[in-house]
């Protein structure tokens, strides 16, 4: 019940995220990817399955804008969840690199697929949108990851994996 | 937590995944309606809230501004009623002025006091207009209610006013209905009172004492106040005691007009 209902807030500070702040700080029509950092530091700490159902719902909630893809981002957001909750129990993570690296690679990996469905019927878009926003937004999102890092409690994560 | 909350989970880890990955592609390949429908509940339950909330803040943000840019534009609207209620008190300062020049028949130069005295005793203003606007030496000052003085030093710009306060200051004064005539002058502890008029002549309270033009400095007929107290006897058995209230408020001043008595 306690991990449903961290979810459930979780998906709704995302939401907050994405629609109160997300303009606030959107650079250039950029913005860090809130979900995905989330689903990151779910599965660094939480570990699975909590990062995984946090992944879909939050996939779907932003597919929602989108119904014509709905069902990729929440396989995307899936995915990401369970192969760092799956990675990380075999790797450290408690180095600031490696956490930057992982971030920047899992938003890169998601941007990547969003991309490539968006764009499915016009492929020689792809690669404009796809380092446009696509790789701006790992950048933002790597960014603000290590901002948080000097959050109490964040520099925990990896350790706990 | 999570090994108690999600037990089943735990139990069967492999499945789980798989199970979410199979439910995101029959949502990847359910019909539009449905994907439409889904869409429409995640709107409704996490977008569309915060949105409203927002919207509110906006809004109440919004009105914030418009009511501190409301009471800007009040303040400044006041302001401005404060001018014009000082430009309508103006000119129908001066409308009583140019009625003046109608009533006297006489060229009357206006100026305005730019210095009060500096000293409370010194009952003299300065005004702005001298020799240069044909100011001269005696000549007659008013105010719309009556005499407030006369012209005791001309400079080229500039000129000094002896006022009626003046201790020093004598006027050639008639009761307007009785014909009787008098001396109108000042001290600090009567009062502005009307002198030399014997104890037997027709005064009575509420008369309008004038100018009587006897002496030459003032024209005939300018008013100067009404008797506010006549006694007989109490200070000298010839002349009668009587106060004059002039019409003239010396204590709110602000211009005058200069009588050119060569334009008669």
């Amino acid at each position: 019940m306690r991990d449903f209902a961290s979810i459930v807030i979780w998906l709704f500070v995302a939401s907050f995220w994405e629609v109160v702040v997300a303009p606030l700080v959107s650079i250039y029509g950029v913005k860090p990817d809130i979900g995905m950092i989330i689903v990151i530091y779910m599965a660094l700490f939480n570990r699975n399955p909590v990062a995984l159902i946090f992944g879909f719902f939050w996939g779907v909630v932003v597919d929602s804008m989108v119904p014509g893809n709905l069902g990729w981002s929440a396989l995307l957001y899936l995915l990401v969840g369970y192969g760092i909750g799956h990675i990380s129990t075999r790797f450290h993570w408690g180095t600031f690199a490696a956490q930057i690296l992982l971030v920047f690679g899992a938003v890169a990996f998601y941007q990547t697929g969003h991309f490539v469905v968006l764009n499915f019927d016009e492929p020689n878009t792809f690669v404009f949108h796809f380092v446009r926003y696509g790789l701006t937004t790992a950048l933002y999102s790597t960014l603000i990851w290590g901002l948080l890092r000097y959050f109490p409690g964040i520099h925990q994560v990896g350790k706990a994996a | 937590m999570a090994s108690i909350q999600f037990g089943s989970v735990r139990r069967n880890r492999a499945l789980f995944p798989i199970g979410l990955i199979i439910l995101s592609f029959l949502l990847i390949l359910s019909p539009m309606g449905m994907k439409e429908y889904i869409a429409e509940i995640g709107i409704e339950i996490f977008y569309l809230p915060i949105e409203n909330i927002k919207g509110k803040f906006e809004d109440l943000y919004k009105v914030r501004e418009h009511a501190r840019r409301l009471e800007a534009e009040l303040e400044k609207a006041k302001l401005q009623l404060s001018y014009f209620t000082d430009a309508v008190e103006e000119n129908r300062r001066l409308r009583e002025f140019l009625s003046l020049e109608t009533d006297y028949g006489l060229k009357l130069i206006p100026a305005e006091i730019v210095k009060l005295p500096d000293i409370p005793n010194q009952c003299s203003v300065i005004i702005n207009v001298g020799s240069d606007f044909g100011v001269r030496p005696d000549m007659a000052a008013i105010a719309p209610d009556g005499l407030a003085g006369k012209v005791k030093r001309v400079y080229d710009n500039s000129s000094e006013v002896q006022l009626l306060i003046d201790p020093s200051s004598r006027v050639s004064a008639v009761d307007n209905r009785s014909r009787v005539q008098g001396i109108l002058k000042f001290n600090p502890i009567d009062g502005m009172i009307l002198d030399n008029v014997p104890v037997h002549e027709d005064i009575a309270e509420g008369d309008t004492i004038k100018t009587s033009g006897v002496g030459g400095v003032f024209p005939q007929g300018i008013p100067l106040g009404v008797v506010a107290h006549f006694k007989i006897g109490s200070t000298s058995y010839f002349f009668a005691e009587i106060k004059v209230e002039p019409f003239v408020k010396f204590s709110r001043l602000e211009r005058l007009f200069i009588m050119d008595n060569a334009s008669r």
